[in-house]
């Protein structure tokens, strides 16, 4: 039963043309950037480059706390250039993280990762090891560099964040 | 240079998960013009989140719980404006195995989901349930009432011990 079913599914094949079609879409879509076609532009993107670099320079010393796990959120959503109010950066005092994945539930994460460590210095909510702020728990993500990746529980819902020094989306 | 490495990027993963999306579609829309603008939307939500993943089964998985969840969004807007024209039946009739394929795309959608990941993409129970968010029981009766279905059609002995 299994080869059958497997080999009936096998002759569903997406045509070369459709991948074709995807590709240019995807290529002429906003998120695919056009090429920097003269100086004046190139100056204008390194002009922004430059910017982003002080003002992240200046935003990491002026809010970096003594103890790299000490500190609160700065923002908890970050609005996106539709206006729209996303979860896919967040302001975290010492740095900015983006949006990894959303995990399914602490289990997963619990097996993927490692147990989640509470961040010291932070108050604690008597029910789970986390720190709380605006109705959400912050994690720690053990195994990994003191806060390169935190987790946020929302709702149930547990969203993997990964530090980033990046202002303009660009990983 | 950045531009040709994104460019690289979006082949790859168009090369690479292009058949499971679009195949996921199908199994979702039971329509081939609906999957079609589909996988091209899927994939725009893939370039454009583009998250880093630990591993590629790990990233496959994102994948396939992103085509999911686009398709139930179209199933449930096509709900409130028309019924889903399916156009299924022309569509299968050139393959060879058209009457399995048939008789799977007949099944509920909650069981030819479940088919397609466990005995194609070679997910467990287990895994099936987490990326479905449903219990691992409820996966496995699932399985168990589709393949009764497919029984009648397929015929053979079931391939699976742990079942």
């Amino acid at each position: 039963m299994m080869k059958k079913i497997y080999d009936a599914f096998d002759e569903i094949k997406v045509s070369e043309e459709l991948k074709m079609k995807t590709y240019y879409k995807i290529k002429n879509s906003k998120l695919c950037s056009k090429p920097v076609k003269n100086k004046y532009r190139m100056f204008v993107y390194s002009s922004v480059a430059v910017f982003c670099l002080v003002l992240t320079i200046f935003i990491k010393g002026d809010f970096s706390a003594p103890h790299g796990n000490d500190g609160e959120v700065m923002d908890m959503f970050f609005i996106n250039e539709a206006g729209e109010e996303s979860l896919d950066r967040i302001v975290y005092r010492g740095g900015t993280y983006i949006f990894i994945e959303e995990v399914f539930d602490k289990n997963i994460l619990d097996e993927k990762i490692g147990v989640m460590d509470q961040i010291s210095g932070a108050s604690l909510n008597s029910e789970s090891n986390s720190a709380k702020y605006y109705g959400s728990y912050i994690y720690k993500v053990k195994n990994v560099d003191s806060l390169e990746k935190i987790a946020i529980m929302l709702e149930d819902k547990i969203f993997l964040f990964e530090k980033t020094v990046d202002y303009n989306g660009i990983r | 240079m950045l531009q040709d490495v994104k460019e690289n990027f979006i082949q790859t993963v168009i090369d690479e998960y292009s058949n499971a999306v679009y195949k996921l579609c199908i199994i979702y829309l039971k329509n081939y013009h609906d999957a079609e603008d589909a996988v091209q939307e899927v994939f725009i939500k893939i370039i454009e989140k583009a998250p880093s993943f630990s591993s590629d089964g790990h990233k496959k998985a994102w994948i396939i719980k992103v085509t999911i969840n686009h398709c139930k969004n179209i199933l449930k807007r096509k709900k409130h404006e028309t019924m889903l024209d399916d156009n299924l039946a022309s569509y299968v009739e050139k393959f060879d195995n058209k009457e399995i394929l048939q008789s799977i795309f007949d099944l509920p959608l909650n069981y030819r989901n479940v088919v397609y990941l466990y005995y194609y993409e070679g997910y467990s129970t287990k895994e099936i349930s987490y990326i479905l968010k449903k219990r691992d029981a409820t996966i496995r009766t699932w399985l168990k009432r589709a393949r009764d279905s497919l029984k009648e059609v397929i015929g053979g002995a079931y391939d699976e011990k742990n079942l």
